[in-house]
Parts: C-alpha cells; structure tokens; sequence
C-alpha cells in the first residue's frame, strides 16, 4: 500500500511539473546574505567567473565562519548606494564609495583588500611628467579619477579633475581630453590589455605610486544582523590571514609574481 | 556638389547601374503579375525625391513569386559615387530579424527554449528589480520581478529593456531615471560602437533595473542585444560567426557582414542628414548627438572590431537582404537550402505574441509584433501594407522591407538619411505603388 501510495504520489509530482508554470518567482532563490558590491574591474566584477579576487576573499572569510553569503555585483555606486539607504541591505563592499558623514556613522567599515594605484600619462602627448609624489606637479592639468572619489586634495593643488567610468577615462587619454588617469595598477593593466591593446606601449606608469585604492566592506548597523556578521566577518578575515589562504586566493587569480606588485600586505 | 545629386541619378535611372555578377537579372514584371507601366510609378517618386535632395540616394526591390521584377538604384550612395544594387548600406535594427533568426535556429537545433528565463544563459539576470518612482515624486524604489525575463520577451520586446534614445520622444519619470543610470553605466543603444565586447555591455545591462515588469510592457529596446550575447552562450561561438556560419553563407548573402572587410570598403554607401527641404549634408567622422541619440556612421568603416551587436550591427545589400526575406517568404527555405521549418516561421509571424499591445512603434493600432517584426493583423487602421499578415521591420538610416505572404510579394527601400522619421511618407506610398503594381 506504501509502495502504491508513493508511485501515485510520484506521478501526481511528476504531472504538476510538467503542466506547472516554467518561469515563476517560486524558481528564484532569494540570495543568502547578499552584500551590495560595486564593481571595481578586475578584482571585483561579474564578469569574472567568482566574482574577483575580492568577491572570493569575502565569501571565504564568511565560509571560515559557516556563514553563506551572496556578493552581488552592481555596475552604479547610486545603485549600491540605494540598497544600502532605501533597502537596508547588510552591507556594501566597494572602494570609493562616497557615503555621506550620516550614513558612515552607521557603518562598520572592515578594509579586505590595499591595491597599489598610480598615475598614468598618454606618451604622446608627454615625453614625461615630472612626478615624484607632489600634486603640484599636475597644476592645471586635468586628471582622471574614478566617480565616487575624493577629490577635495586635487582641488586644493589647483588639478581640474573629470571623473569617469575607466573605459571613458583611457579614451579621453587618448583623445588628449584629459592630461592623466589616476587608477589601480591591475585594473589599469587588464583594462589595457582587455580594450587597448593597441595603446599599451603608449601609456606609461609613473612612478612612485600615487597610494592605495582599498577596497572594504561597510557593514549597515541598521540591519538586524549587520553588527554581528561584522564581527563574524573581521574574524573570519582575521583567520584567513594567519592561515596564508588570504594569500594564495590572490595567487590563484593573479599568479605568485604579481602579488607584491599590485597589492599591499592587509594587517591582520 | 549637389548638382551631382541630380546628374547622376538621371545616368542611373536612365542607364541600368552596374550589377554585380551574382545578383541575376530581373524578370519581366508581367512574368510574376505585375505591370510595368505601374510600376513607372515608383521611379517617377524616387526620383522626385532625389531631384528634390529630400534623399541623396536608394536602392529599390520589388520581388513576387520569388523572382525581382524590379531592382533600381537612385542618386548618389556617396559623393561623386552613384548608388549601386550593390551598394552597401547599414541596415540597423533591419538587423534584428536576422538576430530572432539566429535564435530560432537555436531553438530548432533543441538549443533553448523561448520559454527559458534568459539567467539560465545569462546568470547576471538572475534576480533582477523593476524600478518604481516614489508616489511622493522623490526618487524611486527598486521592487523585485514577478518573474523572470524570458527568450520571448527579447524576441517579443516585452523584456522592459530600453533603448536609450527613444527618451528623447517619451518623456516619463520612470523612463528618464532609468535612462539616467544607463548613461551612468556606459549602456550603448549601439550606434556607436564602444570599445568592449557585447558581453561586457550585456552583464551590465542586466543588473541595472527593468524600466516594467517583465510582459507587462511592450517597449522597443537593447532585447536584440541581448539576444546577441545568449547566441554566443549557447552556441559557443562568436555572435558574428555564428550568423555568418548558419544565415549568411547558407543563403549565400556574400554582401553581409558585421565589419565590412577593407576591399569592400568602398562601397559602403555614406549617410546624409536631410531636414526633407532641400538641405542634404554628407555625415562626416563625428558622432551626432542629439540627446540620447548618439549616431557613428563612420563605425562602418571599421574592418574589424569585437562589439557586436545584435540590434543594428549588420552592414548589406539590398539584394542580400532580400534573399533573407524571400527565405522567411518561403517559410524557412530558399534556394533548396532550408533554414527554418515552416512551423517556426508560422511561430515568428503569428500575431497574439504581445497580446493586447500594438506594435504601434513604426506602425499602428492593428500591427503587433511577432518574433523579429510587426506584422499587419487588421485592415482598418491608418499604417496599411497592403494585407493581413504582412510583417515588416527598419532600419534606423531609412531602410525598409516588407513581406507579403499572400501576395508574395517583397519589398525593400535601402536609403542612408537621418533622421529616421522623415521618410516615412515616402516609404509608405513605395508600398502603396509596389502594391498598386499587382495586376493578378
């Protein structure tokens, strides 16, 4: 009877899927944890199948803790922005995030990774540029810069700044639109090597480093789990340091010789 | 140099242009049911609008019962160049059927179906949000899809995709701040080709809101796009490959590309801005922005590059494009070469696909839209064809075609004028003429 009973139940099942409805929000799964994150191209992005180095190192600090999570990557800081302020999201992982002093009073802000930035110029538009560190240098030239960036210090040496998505930024280089772009070494490198090819030979790294683009997770204490899984969170991150995985997940995206070359040790 | 405007389309339309050696000659129209002296009439308007400078130039094709009966080349396609059949012409979003083309190849080969929510290829358009303006006016909120888009929906347009210059024509909040976060994200409608793959542009896409509801709307947009990108999902080749590989070697449209390689260069015809008065300007190597329109078309000069797109990527003849008619005229099959089964054809040309929408984009109350085109379902509208059931799409530079299946009859307007809406007259008394024609 038990055997009979299961086969009618088998083939009733069987029947309400195939008349059932293909696409239904019942076949969507809510995401588990889902961290706002804005991309940030070659560390941080859907485009690469993990999500990046960055996406990886999160979901794994999370995982040292048993905890699941889902980075969603969002093309817009206004979008991460949004489900941070409108939808009360547990948090956003992001480098220039450009909160407000309000809504950073309301966050807990764990850096995950230091990518070393520069400057670079277009050479033929410049043989070189003098630079040793100073922003006075790039007076009343026009630089580049990410959207959502600080750009109070440019202002103050007298640095006209136009802020672009980095694809928009490169052209304008080209272009001589603008004078310099100031971005991460690796985002510029894949960049470069992704969608100008052709001008690789033609952009030059200055040096020294212009500083470090770091990239955090801002934890929202107005969501009911943000100030715990903040705590779990830099735990986890803490373990996954000491343990060396943190290094070699950023090995195994970018190879043993580019670490010390793009990245800046993270302090435990 | 206008003058030349005029002088040489006298030469052309006087003298047969030169024909290249595999478009075949044209038959007698009395052979297919039509009448010569009917279809004088056609040239006498054409060429009323080139001594008029309202267009530069245009090739025109008149097909029934699978022969050309008519195949004339008007004016200039570029300075001190007259148009040739074989002129090459961008044929924009006339691009689009031959995308819904590639998709339902797909679908035949049990690749997908049109049912499969697009993040089944696509993850990126997994759990996706449908932007809402605040009742108070104030910004929006970001709600979560009632389902997910699916196949159809970008064959159909009901994906709530935009395209960003139609904001320049629909003025509604919704519209504009999900165009704002377009722009902000770099989202190309296209006609300027970006330095990325259409991938890249396509990932992005899909995690910005919908501007509706998933089949709650029917709204023109990227959907082709998109459907570019799953092709290459699926098929595992590149987009542009795969056309080539199973549409245009297949129906042997040797004029059709994605880039234009550089011996053919020369013929591709230029665009001309025209306000319809008189004032005809060649477009030069600067985009047009006007809004959100942004126009490029230099791209088609380009011999090569990685975007490509499924809405309006395809550079053609007018010959080539009507072998790609005259295949859906002959329910997926020309020249013994089968492309489609006649029952996707019915599929592609049925109209209850957008249910109580209108395709009334290009058209009118009484067109709806099937998977690639609109198709005509009633006679009692303003925008006639000529029947019921003919399906028709165009091209963004002024291009046309239309499909008669009960008259078998095709026709194709090539011209490369902007702005687009201008010639709508012209094109609607061609099929009034090509029409008119019929004596059978």
């Amino acid at each position: 009877m038990k055997t009979f009973l299961s086969i009618v139940l088998f083939c009733v099942s069987g029947a309400a899927l195939a008349t059932g409805p293909r696409v239904t929000s019942a076949l969507l799964t809510p995401p588990v944890n889902e961290i706002f994150a804005l991309d940030f191209p070659a560390v941080l992005s859907s485009e690469i199948a993990d999500g990046g180095i960055a996406a990886a190192l999160i979901t794994e600090a999370f995982k040292t803790e048993q905890i699941e999570s889902t980075i969603t990557p969002l093309p817009l800081q206004t979008m991460v922005a949004y489900y941070l302020t409108e939808e009360n999201a547990l948090g956003i992982v992001g480098h220039d995030l450009n909160l407000s002093p309000a809504e950073l009073k309301n966050i807990v802000l764990v850096p995950v990774l230091r990518l070393k930035e520069s400057y670079f110029y277009y050479r033929p538009k410049y043989e070189t540029l003098a630079w040793k560190g100073d922003l006075a240098v790039f007076k009343d030239l026009t630089v580049g810069v990410n959207k959502g960036e600080d750009v109070t210090t440019y202002q103050k040496a007298g640095v006209k700044i136009e802020q672009e998505r980095l694809d928009a930024r490169i052209k304008a280089l080209i272009a001589e639109k603008i004078d310099v772009l100031r971005e991460a070494d690796l985002t510029m490198t894949n960049a470069l090597a992704k969608n100008f090819s052709g001008q690789q030979a033609n952009i030059v790294r200055l040096e020294p480093s212009a500083g470090e683009a770091v990239i955090s997770i801002a934890f929202n204490k107005k969501n009911p789990k943000g100030i715990v899984l903040a705590k779990q969170f830099q735990q986890g991150l803490a373990k996954l340091i000491a343990s060396g995985k943190y290094t070699d997940i950023i090995k195994s995206h970018i190879g043993k010789a580019a670490v010390e070359q793009y990245f800046v040790p993270l302090k435990k | 140099m206008l003058k030349h405007v005029v002088l040489l389309s006298m030469l052309v339309t006087v003298s047969p242009s030169i024909i290249a050696d595999e478009i075949p000659a044209t038959v007698s129209p009395e052979s297919v049911g039509l009448s010569s002296l009917r279809l004088k009439n056609l040239d006498a308007l054409m060429e009323s609008h080139i001594t008029e400078k309202k267009i530069a130039g245009a090739n025109v094709l008149i097909a029934r019962k699978g022969k050309i009966a008519y195949f004339k080349s008007f004016g200039i396609a570029d300075e001190n160049k007259p148009m040739q059949r074989d002129s090459l012409i961008r044929v924009m979003s006339m691009s689009k059927p031959i995308t819904s083309t590639a998709v339902m190849i797909l679908y035949e080969q049990g690749k997908l179906l049109l049912s499969d929510p697009v993040s089944k290829y696509i993850p990126e358009f997994k759990n996706q949000k449908v932007i809402e303006m605040n009742p108070n006016g104030k910004g929006y909120k970001l709600v979560p899809v009632k389902r997910e888009v699916t196949i159809r929906d970008l064959l159909t347009h009901k994906s709530g995709i935009l395209y960003s210059f139609l904001n320049n024509y629909y003025h509604e909040p919704e519209r504009q701040a999900l165009i704002d976060l377009y722009r902000q994200a770099g989202i190309s409608d296209g006609f300027c080709r970006p330095d990325e793959t259409i991938g890249d542009m396509v990932k992005r896409l899909a995690r910005l809101p919908l501007y509706k509801q998933p089949g709650e709307v029917w709204d023109y947009g990227l959907s082709n796009d998109v459907l570019g990108y799953l092709i290459e999902v699926v098929s595992g080749m590149r987009f542009d490959e795969f056309v080539h590989q199973n549409i245009f070697t297949p129906l042997k449209m040797t004029d059709s590309y994605f880039y234009v390689p550089s011996e053919k260069q020369a013929r591709i015809a230029a665009v001309w801005k025209s306000d319809w008065q008189g004032h005809l300007t060649r477009t030069d190597d600067k985009p047009m922005i006007d809004g959100d329109l942004a126009l490029c078309p230099f791209d088609a000069y380009a011999t090569e590059g990685k975007y490509l797109t499924g809405g309006v990527n395809v550079i053609s003849t007018a010959y080539d494009y009507y072998r790609f008619a005259q295949m859906l005229l002959n329910q997926g099959e020309l020249d013994g070469v089968r492309l489609l089964s006649r029952k996707t054809v019915e599929l592609m040309t049925a109209t209850n696909q957008i249910g109580n929408f209108d395709a009334t984009f290009l058209h009118d109350h009484g067109w709806k839209f099937g998977l690639g085109f609109a198709i005509q379902q009633d006679r009692g509208h303003d925008v006639d064809a000529g029947d019921v059931g003919v399906f028709e799409w165009a091209g963004l530079y002024s291009t046309r075609f239309s499909v008669d299946p009960k008259e078998q009859k095709i026709t194709i307007f090539m011209s490369q004028t902007t702005p687009f809406g201008l010639h709508f007259g012209l094109w609607d008394k061609l099929l009034v003429l090509s029409g008119s024609a019929i004596i059978d």
